[in-house]
């Protein structure tokens, strides 16, 4: 198979990717990080894995200046964490279209930061791209790869329940939570009160970020989000600023009528 | 470039506009601020409710923390999910010193208030959406990273609601897992609700307890064990005289989650000073209250079968499972 398209991708990337793909009386060879069972499973659903897929992003995070008194999404920081997990997310995407895949199950996004740079974050997504037996295209309505951080496991029932993911849909908010003063602080000594304001700054956030994720799934015109998630982290930013990240798969209808029976008690024999 | 720069419309057009927006911004977070304090969801979380609420049927998509599994199985027990609800409550504890050993009734009450209202909040969510439940709900108690005085109470969970049928003014709150659920409405009961009962408890170390503290011999400290046991009784017996206000008959899944606060002081002792501490117990538990009809069928027996699945999945996210449920630096 040839590689379609050389997209921006660096060179090692596109060996390794064209070694996989096999041809040139090569036959096609696969690594992926699912197990053997989820293995199984995703070749049980009518498909073949091609690969790992990987897409990284080394951002250097800007400064924004926060107003010290008052509650507020910081913007540049928001854009950022933003930016740079789309451009992860966009690399591994065109490596799995270099390999002619469907989509991508079992993608991880992971943030690490490194010792050289206080500024500077790795963004990174993982997963292994796989392709219909059947060749009927999976892809997104857009034409895209379908992403999905599924386990094999759930990526089966998935499809059994009659849905297909269509992509891995998230929403961030990097937020200022406002100091009080000390006049403020002194009224609360010895006091048992909800701080209404923190209340305030700590819930927008989250919405905020859980509206994001929903608008995405909208524009990818999802049936709903599976496996959502609240993840808060401050990289580095100082206690008052912190990143509220919502993550989860968007799932569409397949159309297929759903192969489910009734679910049964068991009792696993698994240790 | 001229001394005197004279705006331009565009300039000015772009000013109006950034302050019209800080001004916005502004009022949103009046308003949130007043919905809080009158117990409320902020403005953003209506909106985002009422969203929600006017797309159901497919213009907007529903969002869930259950998993594809759950998902499956709430399904096919007539359940369709149909957003994710939070409710949050940040609280600020005053901590002092005691002299003697007892409940600590308004740090108690704090506690209590602040998970109440997390609670209540993330119950609006649903009521907004036009839920008949919540299922998932994770509670969490959060320390907020900049002040030890603060809490953050998190509740979090999938609000559902049954196709066709009406929503429930009082919708219930169950912190069960689809499976748990589902297992549970075919057993014959029902979730009522999610009931909580907290105690903070302050030990005072005297001269005798320091004395037995640097004793060689091995001894039960019976004054500890006493506190604890005491903290324990409290909490369990609000949890369930919460749970029989709501007609419930048991309450099932209970969390327990226990917090040691190390006070430390110095005592003089006459001409010598010593170090000692005094400890602040805080202890909560939570479960869900549970109805079951009267006659209800026993479950069926289980098959044995040899699962596919992976003790440890791929991703991360069970990896810290057991902190969720802890307190969180």
């Amino acid at each position: 198979m040839s590689m379609p398209g050389p997209g921006d991708l660096p060179q090692h990337a596109r060996e390794r990717l064209r070694q996989m793909a096999g041809g040139g009386g090569q036959a096609p060879f696969f690594t992926s990080d699912l197990s053997v069972n989820e293995f199984l499973l995703v070749k049980q659903a009518g498909f073949d894995p091609l690969g790992m897929v990987v897409g990284s992003s080394i951002y250097h995070i800007g400064y924004q200046q926060s107003n010290w008194s008052q509650n507020q999404e910081m913007g540049v920081l928001t854009q950022a964490m933003y930016h740079a997990r789309e451009l992860a997310m966009t690399r591994m995407e065109e490596e799995a279209n270099a390999l002619g895949a469907d989509g991508v199950v079992g993608v991880r996004l992971e943030v690490g930061q490194y010792e050289w740079g206080e500024h500077l974050a790795e963004f990174l997504a993982v997963g292994t791209a796989v392709r219909a037996a059947s060749g009927q295209s999976h892809r997104t309505p857009s034409g895209k790869p379908f992403t999905s951080d599924l386990s094999g496991q759930d990526f089966w029932t998935l499809l059994q329940a009659g849905y297909r993911p269509l992509s891995l849909v998230m929403g961030t908010c990097v937020y200022h939570v406002a100091h009080q003063g000390w006049r403020q602080a002194m009224k609360n000594v010895g006091q048992n009160v909800e701080m209404v304001n923190f209340t305030q700054a700590l819930y927008d956030a989250r919405e905020l970020a859980m509206e994001r994720m929903q608008a995405e799934a909208t524009q990818e015109h999802a049936a709903g989000i599976v496996s959502a998630r609240l993840e808060e982290e401050s990289y580095g930013w100082g206690s008052h600023v912190i990143e509220f990240l919502a993550l989860g798969t968007a799932i569409a209808p397949t159309g297929a009528t759903p192969q489910t029976q009734g679910p049964q008690m068991v009792l696993s024999l698994n240790d | 470039m001229p001394f005197f720069h004279r705006e331009t419309p565009e300039e000015r057009q772009r000013k109006e506009q950034a302050q019209a927006a800080a001004h916005a911004e502004a009022d949103v977070q009046a308003r949130s601020l007043q919905a809080l304090a009158a117990g409320g969801i902020p403005i953003r979380a209506q909106e985002r409710v009422t969203q929600l609420r006017a797309g159901q049927g497919g213009e907007v998509p529903f969002s869930t923390d259950l998993s594809v599994n759950e998902l499956f199985l709430s399904r096919k027990a007539g359940y369709q999910p149909l957003g994710l609800v939070t409710g949050s409550s940040v609280y600020h504890m005053g901590w002092n010193r005691w002299t003697f050993t007892g409940e600590m009734q308004a740090q108690t009450q704090a506690q209590h208030d602040a998970t109440i209202s997390a609670l209540t909040r993330m119950r609006l969510e649903a009521v907004g959406m036009g839920a008949v439940g919540v299922v998932g709900t994770k509670l969490e108690i959060r320390k907020v990273g900049w002040s030890k005085d603060l809490i953050e109470v998190v509740a979090i969970g999938t609000a559902i609601h049954v196709p066709g049928a009406a929503p429930a003014p009082e919708p219930f709150l169950s912190d069960f897992s689809a499976q748990e659920f589902v297992s549970l409405l075919q057993a014959g009961g029902r979730p009522a609700g999610l009931v909580v009962g907290n105690c903070t408890y302050y030990i005072y170390t005297n001269w005798g307890d320091a004395w037995q503290n640097a004793s060689w011999y091995n001894q039960e400290h019976a004054k500890y064990t006493e506190s604890l046991y005491a903290a324990q009784r409290a909490a369990f017996g609000r949890m369930h005289s919460m749970a029989r206000n709501l007609g419930a008959q048991g309450v099932v899944g209970v969390h327990i989650v226990r917090n040691l606060r190390e006070i430390p002081y110095t005592d003089s002792n006459g001409d010598r000073e010593e170090e000692r501490s005094d400890y602040v117990l805080e202890f909560l538990s939570w479960g869900t209250a549970i109805q079951q009809a009267p006659g209800a069928a026993r479950p069926l027996p289980p098959t044995m079968m040899v699962d596919l699945n992976d003790a440890d999945p791929l991703d991360s996210a069970d990896d810290d499972e057991d902190d969720k449920e802890g307190v969180k630096e």
